[in-house]
This record gives structure tokens, C-alpha cells and sequence, in this order.
């Protein structure tokens, strides 16, 4: 762990245990890695040529039949006919689609902690716990305190390139995405990164962007408490970065005789900001916040970045007018899952779930800039069945592509090396086995800087016939007996399993499902808290009226289960 | 300031007459003209005999008698009518347009138990626990409350006062038995002489099935509720808890009844005991229409005579509610829709929607210092439904019958009591002012604490300017 | 499959729906274009015409043509005429102090709190501005919340649903802020947690003192930026601007006599305390809000020249508000002070004539000034009454067509005008309730969510509901 990592987290006041913790994590030696040690893994020479490939480039036409050439890093050569250096590796792209590497607008992949404790925001069901750690958040009682401004922090001191998830995105056909820290009002700098590499390598561009949020869940304990409170520190804050600038000017071009500038951590960044134009991300979902956020970069220099965005539908001309860029969460509301079914729900609850995901439809109409991000999406499997729920409403599948590689690059200002394939741009690709948007479509191979990422062919479901019975109503415990779950099975004639599982999270149809010999595999898709989809693989064996296995909760986690099944079979 | 009441001890009845010689000037000066005699002379003891002569008279019972008569006598009406012989010994009221109406009924206040609503001290609506059969409002009201006089002097001569209503900043609270209701006059030095039905309900919280779900303003998803599933345990554990109790309450009926003597008593099994077979009547503070229905439900389980209190929902259910004669005190008019997408009017058209199905109807404020504005609740609903008949109604007889007093209250009749109020017009209506107020067949003070403080500050001198010095 | 958006984004506002309903006025940002006359109607104008019986009132373009007897008042050929025959029309209602549509009142954890601004966060789709204008009200002034002796800066807006925020605020409306005194500034009712600091002050002595500290400082950074123009003025290129302080700017206003302040009050003490800091520094105290013992202390509050905005008869919810009477209004009239009736919420909000209506009976004020109360006297303290707060010839069209008299209990609202435009009608109502089906309907469908059968286990009754959903 690195200092301004540690720093944050004494900012954020954790509890003495970890406090300990933490710094006895600091007096290991971190640079110890300075000495020769032979590579433990083979490291090819850095040059490939993808041939006989269809390459949508991101940038003009398609190529349907075409090579790309990578060397160190870099895009060597694209086109239908192009030489092919000697020292290039060649792999035979027939019947795969090059695209350009899928960068997503915003998120916290690869960050330690996830980027931050959210001030106050956390704590889910259990309100004690987020007023636990408001209790340990220091009190500030005004904009000269700072509060919640961790405008310092930069996304690019908080990797940790060993992250399960790096890979988990990459090898969706993710390589690039803008992560940003979490925490506070500011939440600090937000870092282009590569989904590939050590630390150091990730990055692309730092800083990026700077992000803001609107919570200061203060309360009446700690300023700023309310929405009203955190613009308008918002607003002195700026004011204040400006007024250092001009002093400092001032002070620097001739010190003698002047108090000198007092030192404000938190004000540098905000300067650089707007003398920069850094894209300022701030969270505006809903009509009037998207008003405001508009307003309040008008106001104070910054230039905003719109988050969320799922009410845009209705302002898609008024936002392409502003030349604001806008960032638009995948994530789109649904309807809760275990509502009371007598609160029969408003019209504009309605209306936001039925036009949320016409937005991106309407911002490509418009023709403003825009990209997807991923919001609670939290796999590129669930955040590509959201994008296609966007072009079922409306949105063409091109602009769809731009949406997450060439325009989140342009916001982002790093159009230059990533967004499409084209010759001197990072050889970040992804391959596939058919149009990026068909559900059937998998990631075959991924680049990132140049290095090859082979994805493993998905496992073809088994030939073999079914040679048990697993129709019928399952009672399955895992991991003893912690939780309980029922299934209801109904096998057709070729194996394939539909029915219900019944747990604590609700009833969840089974979307993909198999008997095979003795072993079966089963899919359902579960809702873990808000926003967010996880899905559950059923794997193991049968006998008899017994079944025993492994559920994986979106590779994330396993448990081991077992099951009976009291009525027997049906036949 | 305040004055004690009329018809007691202590309180010589010239004294009663300067105060309502004071009362009716006040009230001239407001209307800037001095519009009926004075009583020529004290009554004798018994509470004495009063006339109003020649008024317009609202029975409620039985229609409207213009240029009527009604005299009291010894606390009760003894005559209403066109041709009525006045007791010689009668003071007169000369009624030349006035209107009389029977007094109102809040059906379900907080008055005498709640003074101050944000200072704990001063509140005794509610008792810690969930089970308080053996309490009762009756043990706590404070017959010096400056909320009594305030009410009484709009009209208001009678109330149930009901535990775990409170009053602002006191919410009627969670499920479970929150003790007994008391039916009272407005006036009384002691709580015993306001009583009219000690024990007049079992009041009790039914669980709800909200999911409690509340949308922050701004950003961020709605938070801090509960599924609806875990909703609807929560209710069915509830539910059952209340009926153990019932089930606890019969059993210990049953063996106090079998005459044994190793029978330990129970006070709370005591007091909830009475409650079954129709014994008291049982106030359930229900608003959705599932919980209501799930009351009904459990009343019939158990025998029980219900009203519902509350009723938000009731509209869903009325035609039920109508079928199985169940009353309801219906929470306030005045009131924002629940709901972005509720009906504008939905809280004023409910008591005409529940009125026209046959649903018995009555007003209440479930409130302490807002008891005086009863008559406007009820007025809220008219032009929305609901007759000024039927709305009159709803103040007077109705709650008189759903409290099963209207035996004696509620209406301008012969042998009732003679709790009644002289007007210049309709009671419902705002700027009406009202001239006497009579409780148990005796003058009221409408003297209270607002009035004596308009008195004093009215009459304070113009300030003369003086310069402090700089 | 999901199909793209058919039906019409936007708002689906009264004000929209009943113009296509029922008026064939062009739908949009555009002014009222056609003339309206109604006629044959009781107006109330408050102001030097008095009450109109048999008038007329012709508006176009968003403002009031002409006001005056039937007789006298043409209409142009191409006017639309309303029959107002039996019906009442009165100014639209200002509502002087409302917390409605907004999405943050308090910034509460500090003492001073000038910096925030309830223009940052309107909330346009808060569904009270609709109900409030079924009442009548079409103008209100959005306050800061009482956390904080300096709270934040308030803003004024008109109930014109259906726009975003920008539209909703009343444009030309002065600036003002809100101060607050007594018990919620010195946070009586919020005890400090374990481990929390106290926030000072706790005291009334210590609320006089934030205050009087804020204008110490403010006169100073006032001072600064003096100092820096007159260095800038003098041609001093090198003069730095001193720092901005967001905090001190309302303030540094508030002592130029550019912003309002009004004070939320209670005792007859803060008043005058208040009224002598704020001379102390040469500003006035504007309005002071709810002062409820303002009528112990209304000649000081007339001679300092402060306006009141006060509750009708609210009382004892807390202690600074047992000794409130319902009368403080009419004293403070009677003594000079231009006095107003005031919601403080999305409920009161929808029946301020019925509260004015209270000054009558409490203290006998006349029509005319109880109507005032709601009215006129508001866009005083408002200082916007050039433009709404009566009926006269130049003023916006904001009028309000009653269906019975609006100082009564029973007053129902039939169309709210606001410049010109329908922002309410009984009719439309009605008819966007079946919209709103239809539409939810529509989407449902569009979401495949659609309603199957009718749900067998359903026990409701049938026929429920006739409210309907708005």
C-alpha cells in the first residue's frame, strides 16, 4: 500500500484494528522488487498479426477481410492488404471480428476497497452502520474546513492490479476504463486505465477527470448536511481554488513583503481542474439534477460531466446544446421485486423505467457526446444485456460501439491513443466470435498494450443423455444448512432444465440448464441488492433422489450444496 | 384568568353570569352588536332550568323546527318544539336568529392527556409496552388542561378521550393493545364529574403491512424500508400475538368464572377479558384496507364489538364495512393524499364515498389542541359528497351512536342530555361564533386561555415611544 | 420486446391537460393569448374596488384587462366567457412561508448558514404545487428551515406545474433569507449525541449573539470589499479582489437593504431582541414568521416597521407555542402591522382562504382584511405586489373562480388561472385522472407488465375506488 493510499484511509477514519493493520502493511519493504529474478512466465516477443479478420474499426468502414499488426504496444497496420513483418506471430482470424477494446465510462475495477467508504451513503439496510461512520468522520462545521474533499486522492495511487475483477472485465472484451475514488464530495482524480498490466502500466492518462458527488449526508452533525449545502460549498470551493490562483500569481511573481499562500492540499487539484478543463463527473439521473449539474459547471468553470443520466431521454437536445458530455448508467430501474403488490406504482416511476433506456436513442438522435458506464452492471456479461436492452429501444448498434470506445475516449481526452483501430493507437482489441451485440457472441481473444489475452472457448454443453431423472421439487441446503433453497425442475426430452429456484432472494427463473450422464448444471439469474445482478451456476451430480454440487455466485464465490428431494421423482 | 366551570361547587352561579355576561360582551364587541337578552337571574340548584326561545332548532333526530323552543331542565331537554310551555322559573334565552345544535363529539382526542406536544413531560397519551389493557385514559386526564376550554368554546361538549393518540409529535404508535378510552363532558372540576362512560372502548394499534419505504429527496435510491414479504411476516406475527392474548384473556375468564380460588389475578387479563362477547366496544386503529378487513376478521374471530379508527383506506372495503355494521372514526379530512398519484380531493370525497355505501361515519381529530377544529373536518368533506345533513350528523348523533351513548347524547330530544350550543349560524362553518355552550343542562364557561390573553393584550396601552438613550 | 417511446415525454400537468381539455388556449411556454371574461360573478379584489357582487374580469396575455361590474366590463369578440354566475373569484392565494417542492430545507450542522440557497434545489415534480393550486395557491415563498439563527436564502415561486425550476420561480421577486429564533436554532428538541459536540448556541441569549457576530463580520468583509473597489476605482491594477465568502454576500445584502429578512419567531422577547440587533446595524427585520406572541409586542413590530406572517390557530405542539391564540393575527392587524396567514406545509397549503377565514371569528377582522391576510399582504411582505396579491388592471391574471365563498369551510376551488393559464380546473382534473390510467395503462404495456385478469383471490369490493386515482 502506498502512502496517499494510506492517508485516505486515515482521512477516513477506520477503527484502531485496522488502523494497526494497516500500518504494520507499510513497514513491509515495497521496493524490494528491484533485483534480478528470472521471469516465471513466457513472455513472447511483442508483435502479432491478426489476419483474415473482419475489423470494424471504430473509425470508417468495416473491413470485412483484413489483418491488423501489432508491435510493441502499438497498432502497427490495419488494412485489407498490409505487409506482414517476419517477426510477427500470426494468428488466423477467419470467422472472428476485430473491434476496438471496450472502455467503460466510469468505474471502481481494479481499485482497492472499491475506491472509497461512500460518506454516509453506506451501510445498506442497517442505518446504524452508516451512522457509525459518520460518527468517525471528523466534523466540519464549514467550507474552510474541506469537508469531504478528497480532491488530492488519485485513482491511480489506489490500484491493485491483482484484482479479480481486472480480469473479469477483460475478459468480456473490456480493456480500458475511467475509475475514479468514491469517497466524499470530491472523491479525487479520475485515471484512464488499461484492464491489463502492473500498477504502473495501467495507466493511460492521469489524471483524467475529476469526480464529484452530491453527498454530504452530514446531517445536522457536519457541514455540508444537506443537497443545498454541498453546492454551495461546491460553489466556494471554486471560488476559493480561484482566488489562490490569482494570488499565488500575485505572491510568486514577487514574494517579498506578502503573507504567503496558506497551504490547501485540497484546493491545487481543483485549480489544475478548471485552468485544465478536466472533465468534472457529477451524478445527474433525474430531469432536475441533470439541470443542475449543467448549471452549476456554468457557475463555477468546471466542465461537467453528466453521471447516470437515465432521465435524459426528455432533455437529449437541451444537453447536445450545452456540449455537455454525458456519461449514461446501464443499470436501468427496474421495478422492485418485492414491492407490496397493492402500492401500485406512480406514473413517473413508470415512465422512468419504460424511457430510462430510450436515452441513449435519444442522445445519439441528438447528437450529443456520450458512453455507457457500468453503474451496479457489475460484469460485462450483465452490462452488455443492458447496452442491448439500449438498442432494442432504439439506439443503432454503431453508436452503440462508439458509445464504449471511441466517446468515452474523447471525453476523456485520449482519443488519440485508444477508441478505434487505427495505426499508431494502444493495441487494445478485442476479438470475437461474431457481432459484439448478439447475445451469442463470445470474447475469443483480448489485447491490452499489445498483449495477447486468449479467452478459452465456451464449454459445449455435454451430448450425452440424460441418464437421470431430475424432474421434481428439490430442497437444496448450502454449506450447512446457512441457507435453504427449493427447486422445482421440469427436464425436457433432450436434457435441457427450466423451472424456479425458491431462496432467500425471491423466485428465479432458470435461464440455462442441463442433465447430462449423471451431472447437470444449472443457471438462474439473482438480484443481490439494488441494482445488482448476479448469476448463480448450479453445478453437480445426481443420485437417485439425492443431488450434491457446487453453486458459483457469478465466479465470485462458491458454496457447496446439497439436496433431496422428499416426493421422489415425478414419472 | 381561566374560570373553573359553571355547575359546581365553589362557583356562585352570580359569578357564572358575570362570566358569561363577559363572554357575551366579548363576543358582541366582535360582531359589533349585542343580539339577545341576558338571563334575567341565577337558576336554582340541580343545574336549574334554561329556555332558548324562538331560535332555529337543528334536532339532528328528527329535522329542523324554526322559531322553536327547547328548555332544559335539572341537565336534561325536557321540551323541543313550536308550541312549548316555558317553566315559569326558566331563564330565557331569546333565540330571535339564533340557531341550537346538539353540542359535538370528538370522537378520538388526546384532550386533558397531551398539554404540550414537543415537551415529553406534559404527555401522558401514551405508556411504555405494547400490552396496557388495564390502562385507562381515565387514570391521566388533567381536568385543568388549557386544551379543555379551548375546545369547549367552539362547540365541542364531549369527546372520547383515547390513549396512544397523542398529540403532535406523538403518532398513535405500533400495534398492540393501547388501553381503554374514556367518554367525557368538557367540563368538570374533577375527571368524575366530566365522566360519562368510564370505560367506553378497547383501543387497540393493528400491525401494518407498510413496507416503509421512503424515497430521499435529491439522489440515491429509496432506502430504509423493508420487502414486502418481510412486511407482510412482521404483520402475521403481530396479528397472532394480539390474538394470544385474546386467547389468554378467554382462558382466564373462563377460570376465574369456574370459581376456583388458585386462580392468580391478572389485571391486564382482567381488563381484555371484558372486551369479549361483545362486552366493551373494541376502537381498532387500522388505515389500509387489508388491515382493516384482517380486523374484521379477527372481531368476528372473537365476538368482538368493533369500530375502526383511522380508515385512510376504507373506501376499498365500504361495502363490507356497510354489511357488517361497522362504524368508522374516520383520521382527519385535512390531510395530503398518500400517494403522487393520488386524487387531489381523495381525503375529501372518502367520507361521502363511505356514507353513501352505508357506512355509520364519525369525526374525530385524534388530537388535543386541534379539538375545536372538528366542525371543519367534517365541513371539508361537504362539497365533496357529503351532505350538511349528514355532516352535522357525523359531529353529533353518529359518534353518540358509535359509542353507544345516543341513548343520551348526539341529538336535541326530550329526556336527552342537555348538552347543546347556540350559534349565529352553522357550527361547521368557520366564522360562525358560538354564544353559549350548555353541559349536562348548565351554562359553560367559554372563557379559556386564548380568550383572556386576546382580553389582556387587546387592552394594552398604545406603546408610548420613549428614546433610550445612546 | 420493449417498443420505443410512443406517448409524449414531458409533463403531463393540470395546466397542460387542461388546456387541451378544456380550453382551447395554445399549449406552451406562450402567454395566455385569447381573452378570458368571467362573468356574473362576486368579486373580491382586494383592493380599492372592494367586493364586486355582479362583476366581470377580462385577462389576456397574462395580465388583468379590466375588473368592475358586469355591466361595465366588454369583452373583445374573440374572448372566451365563463359564466361565473354564483360563484366567487378572489386573487390568487400567496402563500408567505411554505416548504413544498424542494428537495433540501435545513443545512443544519451549522450555526450560520447563509451560503445555501433553496434555488439550487427546486424540486418541479413535487406533486403539492398541483394540490396546492386545486386550493388556490398560486404564489409561495420556499423557505429555509429553522435550524439556524442565519439560515439559508429563500426563494419565490409560482405554482405554474408542469415547468422545470427555472420556470416555477417568480421572476423580479426581491431576495430574501431566513433568521430563526427560540427553541429550533438553540436545537431544544435534538439532543447531542454521545461523542457529539453541542452546536452552539443553546441558548436565547447565544441565537442574538450568532447573529449579532455574522454582521460584525459581515460589515467588515464589507469593509474589505469596499476598500478593494476603491483601490480598483483609483486605478490600482495590482489590487487583488479579497476572497469571496458566499457566506457573508447574503449578509453584506442584508445590510444594503437588498435582501429580506424573514425571521422565523415566537416569543414577544426574540421578537423585540431581534428587532433591536437588526437596528443595531442599520437594516429592519422585514417579516417576521410565524410570530406567534407577536401580538404582545405588535406596536414595536409597527413602529420598527415589520411585517408578520403568522398561523391561524395552531398552538401548544411545543413550549414557545402554548401562549399562541388564534387572535394574534387580528391584534397585529388592529395595531398596525400588515399581517399574513401562512401554510409552513403542503397540507395548510391547500386551504389558506378557510385559515384566513379564522381572522374573522378570532378578533373579528372584516372580509376584506381576513381575504388580505392571503392575499395582498403577503405580496407585501413579499414585496412583489406590483404584480400579484389583488385584482386590478396591469396585474398578472393569477385568479382563482371559486364554486361557493371562499372564506367558508366549504370553499372549493372550481380554476386556477395563473397569467391566464389554466394550472387547475375541476373538470380537467377529472379528466387527467383517466389520463394518467391510460397512460400508466400504456406503459405497463410497453413494459410488458401488463394488468392480466382480474385477480379472483381479489376480496376487495367491486366497485371500489370511486375517488379514483389522480
Amino acid at each position: 500500500m502506498n502512502r496517499t493510499a494510506l492517508a485516505r484511509r486515515l482521512a477516513g477514519g477506520l477503527v484502531p484494528g485496522l488502523l494497526v493493520a494497516l500500518l504494520s502493511g507499510l513497514a513491509s519493504p515495497a521496493s524490494a522488487a528491484a533485483q534480478y529474478m528470472p521471469s516465471q512466465s513466457p513472455v513472447p516477443p511483442p508483435f502479432f498479426a491478426l489476419q483474415n479478420a473482419r475489423i470494424v474499426t471504430g473509425a470508417g468502414a468495416v473491413i470485412e477481410n483484413g489483418t491488423v499488426v501489432i508491435a510493441n504496444g502499438l497498432i502497427e497496420a490495419v488494412g485489407a492488404d498490409v505487409d506482414i513483418p517476419g517477426e510477427a506471430w500470426l494468428i488466423d482470424a477467419s470467422g472472428l471480428t476485430v473491434y476496438p477494446g471496450l472502455f467503460d465510462g466510469l468505474s471502481q475495477v481494479g481499485l482497492e476497497g472499491g475506491g472509497g467508504i461512500a460518506l454516509g451513503a453506506g451501510g445498506g439496510d442497517n442505518p446504524f452502520l452508516a451512522l457509525a461512520q459518520q460518527a468517525n468522520q471528523p466534523r466540519t462545521v464549514g467550507p474552510e474546513d474541506r469537508p469531504a474533499t478528497n480532491s488530492w486522492f488519485n485513482a491511480a495511487d489506489m490500484l491493485d492490479a491483482d484484482s479479480g475483477e481486472i480480469e473479469t472485465w477483460r475478459s468480456g472484451g473490456f480493456t480500458n476504463a475511467l475509475v475514479a475514488p468514491d469517497d466524499g464530495i470530491v472523491t479525487g482524480q479520475g485515471v484512464v486505465v488499461n484492464l491489463a498490466g502492473d500498477e504502473q502500466e495501467m495507466v493511460v492518462k492521469s489524471p483524467a477527470a475529476l469526480r464529484v458527488t452530491m453527498s454530504g449526508a452530514g446531517g445536522f452533525r457536519s457541514y455540508p448536511g444537506s443537497l443545498m449545502g454541498v453546492i454551495a460549498y461546491i460553489r466556494q470551493l471554486y471560488l476559493d481554488a480561484d482566488h489562490a490562483a490569482q494570488y499565488e500569481a500575485r505572491y510568486t511573481a514577487n514574494p517579498g513583503g506578502q503573507p504567503r499562500p496558506t497551504y490547501d492540499r485540497a484546493l491545487d487539484p481543483v485549480q489544475d481542474a478548471i485552468a485544465g478543463g478536466w472533465p468534472t463527473v457529477m451524478p445527474a439521473n433525474e430531469v432536475r439534477q441533470i439541470r443542475r449539474a449543467i448549471k452549476l459547471g456554468r457557475d463555477t468553470g468546471a466542465r461537467p460531466v453528466l453521471q447516470g443520466a437515465h432521465e435524459a431521454y426528455g432533455l437529449a437536445d437541451e444537453i447536445a446544446a450545452a456540449g455537455v458530455p454525458v456519461l449514461v448508467n446501464v443499470d436501468w430501474p427496474e421495478r422492485s421485486r418485492d414491492a407490496d403488490p397493492e402500492a401500485e406504482e406512480s406514473l413517473s416511476s413508470l415512465k422512468r423505467r419504460a424511457y430510462a433506456p430510450t436515452t441513449p436513442a435519444r442522445l445519439e438522435e441528438a447528437g450529443a457526446e456520450w458512453a455507457f458506464y457500468s453503474g451496479s452492471a457489475n460484469s460485462p456479461r450483465a452490462m452488455m444485456d443492458k447496452v442491448r436492452t439500449a438498442i432494442e429501444n432504439g439506439l443503432s448498434e454503431e453508436a452503440a460501439l462508439e458509445a464504449l470506445t471511441a466517446a468515452p475516449a474523447r471525453i476523456y481526452g485520449v482519443d488519440a491513443l485508444l477508441g478505434s483501430v487505427e495505426v499508431g493507437k494502444i493495441a487494445n482489441l478485442v476479438v470475437t466470435d461474431g457481432p459484439l451485440f448478439d447475445e451469442d457472441t463470445d470474447v475469443r481473444m483480448v489485447f491490452v498494450d499489445g498483449h495477447r489475452f486468449e479467452e478459452e472457448a465456451p464449454a459445449p454443453r455435454p451430448t450425452e443423455p440424460p441418464a437421470v431423472d431430475m424432474n421434481g421439487t428439490w430442497l437444496l441446503s448450502l454449506n450447512n444448512d446457512s441457507q435453504e433453497a427449493t427447486a422445482e425442475l421440469e427436464v425436457s426430452e433432450d436434457g435441457t432444465v427450466s423451472g424456479v429456484i425458491q431462496g432467500e432472494r425471491g423466485e428465479q427463473q432458470i435461464t440455462d440448464g442441463w442433465v447430462s450422464g449423471n451431472e447437470f448444471s444449472i443457471t438462474v439469474s439473482a438480484t443481490m441488492g439494488p441494482g445488482m445482478e448476479v448469476e448463480i451456476v448450479y453445478t453437480g451430480t445426481v443420485e437417485g433422489d439425492s443431488i450434491e454440487g457446487n453453486a458459483s455466485f457469478g465466479g465470485m464465490r462458491n458454496m457447496d450444496f446439497t439436496g433431496t428431494r422428499p416426493g421422489g421423482g415425478v414419472r | 384568568m381561566t374560570r373553573g366551570p359553571g355547575n359546581s361547587f365553589g362557583n356562585t352561579m352570580n359569578d357564572r353570569i358575570g362570566n358569561m355576561l363577559k363572554s357575551i360582551v366579548a363576543t358582541a364587541a366582535l360582531l359589533g352588536t349585542v343580539g339577545f337578552a341576558l338571563p334575567a337571574q341565577a337558576a336554582a340548584q340541580d343545574g336549574g332550568t334554561f329556555a332558548v326561545q324562538g331560535a332555529t332548532i337543528h334536532t339532528v333526530s328528527d329535522g329542523v323546527i324554526e322559531g322553536g323552543t327547547i328548555v332544559i331542565r335539572d341537565g336534561r331537554i325536557i321540551a323541543v318544539g313550536n308550541d312549548v310551555d316555558i317553566p315559569a322559573d326558566a331563564e330565557i334565552i331569546d333565540g330571535e336568529g339564533k340557531h341550537v345544535f346538539p353540542g359535538m363529539i370528538d370522537s378520538f382526542s388526546s384532550l386533558g392527556l397531551t398539554e404540550t406536544g414537543a415537551v415529553a413531560v406534559t404527555n401522558d397519551a401514551s405508556e411504555l409496552g405494547r400490552w396496557n389493557p388495564h390502562l385507562n385514559a381515565h387514570t391521566a386526564i388533567h381536568p385543568a388542561s388549557e386544551h379543555i376550554p379551548v375546545a369547549r368554546a367552539n362547540g365541542i361538549t364531549h369527546s372520547m378521550v383515547a390513549p396512544g393518540g397523542g398529540g403532535r409529535g406523538f403518532g398513535g404508535g405500533g400495534s398492540g393493545i393501547q388501553g381503554q378510552a374514556t367518554l367525557v363532558h368538557l367540563d368538570g372540576w374533577t375527571v368524575e364529574e366530566m365522566e360519562i362512560e368510564k370505560t367506553a372502548a378497547m383501543v387497540l394499534g393493528w400491525p401494518t403491512l407498510s413496507t416503509g419505504f421512503r424515497a430521499f429527496a435529491g439522489f440515491g435510491p429509496p432506502s430504509g424500508g423493508r420487502s414486502f414479504r418481510q412486511a407482510q411476516e412482521r404483520f402475521d406475527e403481530q396479528v397472532a400475538e394480539i390474538d394470544e392474548w385474546f386467547v389468554a384473556a378467554q382462558h382466564y375468564r373462563q377460570a376465574v368464572a369456574s370459581g376456583s380460588d388458585r386462580v392468580p389475578r391478572n389485571i391486564q387479563l382482567e381488563h381484555l377479558s371484558r372486551v369479549l362477547d361483545r362486552g366493551m366496544k373494541v376502537i381498532v386503529r387500522a388505515n389500509g384496507w387489508r388491515e382493516i378487513e384482517s380486523a374484521i376478521e379477527f372481531a368476528e374471530k372473537w365476538n368482538l364489538d368493533l369500530v375502526i379508527a383511522g380508515g385512510n383506506g376504507a373506501r376499498e372495503i365500504a361495502a363490507t364495512l356497510a354489511e357488517k355494521n361497522i362504524p368508522v372514526i374516520l383520521g382527519p379530512v385535512q390531510r395530503v393524499p398518500q400517494g403522487e398519484d393520488t386524487a387531489y380531493d381523495d381525503p375529501n370525497t372518502l367520507p361521502g364515498a363511505l356514507h353513501d355505501a352505508g357506512v355509520e361515519i364519525a369525526f374525530a381529530t385524534f388530537n388535543s389542541s386541534d379539538s375545536r377544529t372538528l366542525p371543519y373536518e367534517a365541513a371539508n368533506s361537504v362539497s365533496w359528497g357529503l351532505t350538511k345533513e349528514a355532516a352535522l350528523e357525523a359531529v353529533t348523533l353518529a359518534p353518540a351512536r358509535v359509542l353507544g351513548v345516543d341513548d343520551r347524547l348526539g341529538s336535541l330530544e326530550v329526556g336527552k342530555v342537555g348538552n347543546l350550543i347556540v350559534t349565529d349560524g352553522d357550527p361547521l362553518e368557520i366564522t360562525t361564533q358560538i354564544e353559549w355552550v350548555f353541559i349536562k343542562g348548565v351554562p359553560s364557561d367559554l372563557d379559556n386561555k386564548h380568550r383572556s390573553l386576546w382580553e389582556k393584550y387587546n387592552n394594552r396601552p398604545a406603546r408610548r415611544v420613549t428614546t433610550t438613550t445612546t | 420486446m420493449r417498443h420505443p417511446t410512443r406517448l409524449k415525454i414531458g409533463r403531463v400537468g393540470a395546466g397542460c391537460l387542461a388546456l387541451g381539455l378544456a380550453f382551447a388556449i395554445p399549449n406552451g411556454a406562450t402567454a395566455q393569448e385569447q381573452p378570458i371574461l368571467i362573468t356574473g360573478a362576486t368579486i373580491l379584489t382586494v383592493a380599492e374596488a372592494g367586493r364586486i357582487e355582479d362583476g366581470a374580469i377580462l385577462f389576456q396575455n397574462g395580465r388583468i384587462v379590466a375588473v368592475g361590474p358586469a355591466s361595465e366590463v366588454e369583452a373583445p369578440s374573440d374572448a372566451m366567457i365563463i359564466d361565473g354566475t354564483g360563484k366567487y373569484v378572489t386573487p390568487g392565494v400567496i402563500d408567505a412561508h411554505s416548504h413544498i417542492a424542494a428537495d433540501a430545507i435545513n443545512e443544519g450542522a451549522v450555526s450560520v448558514s447563509s451560503m445555501v440557497s433553496i434555488h439550487d434545489v427546486i424540486d418541479p415534480t413535487d406533486i403539492a404545487i398541483y394540490r396546492e393550486v386545486a386550493g388556490g395557491t398560486t404564489t409561495s415563498h420556499i423557505m429555509h428551515g429553522s435550524a439556524n439563527p442565519i439560515g439559508g436564502n429563500n426563494v419565490v415561486i409560482k405554482h405554474r406545474w408542469g415547468e422545470d425550476a427555472q420556470g416555477l420561480i417568480f421572476q423580479g421577486a426581491p431576495p430574501t433569507i431566513k433568521f430563526a429564533l427560540g427553541e429550533n436554532p438553540k436545537r431544544a428538541g435534538s439532543p447531542t449525541l454521545p461523542g457529539q459536540e453541542a452546536r452552539y448556541p443553546a441558548s436565547r441569549m447565544g441565537v442574538m449573539d450568532v447573529i449579532r457576530q455574522a454582521f460584525i463580520e459581515a460589515a467588515e468583509y464589507k469593509a474589505e470589499w469596499d476598500a478593494y473597489r476603491a483601490r480598483v476605482a483609483d486605478g490600482d491594477r495590482d489590487a487583488i479582489p479579497p476572497r469571496r465568502n458566499l457566506t457573508m454576500d447574503p449578509l453584506v445584502e442584508v445590510l444594503e437593504g437588498t435582501r429580506y429578512v424573514h425571521a422565523h419567531s415566537y416569543r414577544a422577547d426574540e421578537i423585540l431582541q431581534l428587532m433591536r440587533v437588526a437596528e443595531e446595524f442599520g437594516f429592519r427585520i422585514h417579516t417576521f414568521q410565524h410570530v406567534l406572541e407577536g401580538y404582545r409586542v405588535a406596536d414595536e413590530m409597527a413602529e420598527h416597521g415589520a411585517h408578520a406572517s403568522t398561523f391561524s390557530d395552531w398552538w401548544a405542539y411545543k413550549m414557545e407555542a402554548y401562549e399562541a391564540i388564534p387572535y394574534n393575527a387580528a391584534i397585529m392587524t388592529q395595531r398596525g402591522v400588515n399581517v399574513s396567514i401562512n401554510s409552513d406545509s403542503g397540507e395548510e397549503g391547500r386551504h389558506l382562504t378557510q385559515e384566513a377565514a379564522k381572522t374573522m371569528k378570532w378578533g373579528g377582522l372584516s372580509e376584506a382584511e381576513a381575504l388580505a391576510t392571503v392575499t395582498i399582504n403577503p405580496a407585501i411582505q413579499l414585496l412583489i405586489d406590483e404584480r400579484v396579491g389583488s385584482l386590478e388592471a396591469g396585474k398578472d391574471a393569477d385568479i382563482v373562480l371559486w364554486e361557493n365563498y371562499p372564506l367558508s369551510s366549504y370553499a372549493k376551488v372550481r380554476t386556477t388561472f395563473i397569467e391566464g393559464e389554466v394550472m387547475f380546473d375541476v373538470d380537467a382534473d377529472m379528466a387527467m385522472r383517466a389520463e394518467i390510467e391510460a397512460q400508466k395503462a400504456e406503459l405497463r404495456e410497453m413494459l410488458g407488465e401488463a394488468d392480466d385478469e382480474e385477480d379472483p383471490d381479489d376480496e376487495r369490493d367491486p366497485g371500489r375506488r370511486p375517488g379514483g386515482v389522480r
